[in-house]
């Protein structure tokens, strides 16, 4: 069964008041086909749910060899797993919302910025 | 920051691709650059047929960018990474070199293309790393 985690990092996750994006990070199982597209598609359904996104994508070996997670201080925010991904991605959705009150993270709303 | 379009492609996010054009124009082996734009470049080399390349502007890219890359670009002949960050994985420097397609950044894109297979190009540092990383 595949499953990624999801992190957060940059400046919407230091609850600054003003930032440009919300940038997460999926990091995937492994480098297999299969693999890469179940993270692909939960770009995808993220996408469909956060305005102003830009999602990077890893593997844990491709993490381990670029110190992702290291470099950007990126928070864990939770794990997907193939037969709940929609419930597991809105949750994660969820709890991105109450981070940061100067933001709307749902799809078609502007962010609000100080 | 870089990246910011949902969708692809992921141009560099200032539009600023002077420095790219500035370096290809004074290569001796390419003979002239069209910008299709969006990040895309027809690259006319000397010795081989046009080259298409998409310069990126991410954090990182790795394997599972590739795959949505060539889904959503369609062939490219090169992929050039424009990182501040962390730039491309080793596993997806492999799988592309596998596929005859290119993935550099730029100053490796300038070097690479003075080979005729220029996507085998390796720096020195990858070469040591598929030395000991021998199972990858």
């Amino acid at each position: 069964m595949e499953k990624v985690a999801i992190y957060g990092f940059g400046s919407f996750f230091s609850k600054l008041p003003v930032f440009e994006d919300i940038d997460i990070l999926i990091i995937h199982q492994s480098t297999s086909y299969d693999s890469c597209q179940f993270a692909i598609w939960c770009k995808k359904y993220l996408l469909s749910k956060i305005s102003v996104v830009d999602i990077t994508i890893l593997s844990e070996s491709e993490e381990c060899q670029l110190s992702f997670l290291a470099k950007s201080k990126a928070k864990y925010y939770g794990k997907v797993r193939g037969f709940s991904a929609e419930n597991n991605l809105d949750e994660i959705v969820a709890k991105l919302s109450r981070i940061n009150s100067s933001s709307e993270l749902i799809a078609g709303r502007s962010n609000e910025s100080t | 920051m870089p990246a910011h379009n949902k969708e692809f492609p992921w141009m560099s996010y200032y539009g600023n691709y002077k420095f790219f054009e500035d370096r290809m124009l004074s290569h001796s082996k390419v003979y002239n650059i069209r910008n299709i734009g969006d990040g895309f470049y027809d690259i006319k080399l000397i010795d081989i047929e046009k080259l298409r390349v998409f310069i990126c502007e991410c954090y990182s890219f790795g394997l599972a960018e590739y795959y949505e890359s060539m889904e959503k670009l369609g062939e490219l002949g090169a992929v050039i990474i424009n990182s501040n960050w962390c730039g491309y994985s080793m596993e997806a420097k492999l799988h592309c070199r596998e596929h005859k397609v290119g993935l550099f950044d730029i100053s490796g894109f300038m070097a690479a293309l003075n080979m005729k297979n220029f996507w085998e190009y390796l720096t020195k540092q990858e070469k040591e790393y598929f030395k000991n990383n021998e199972g990858l």
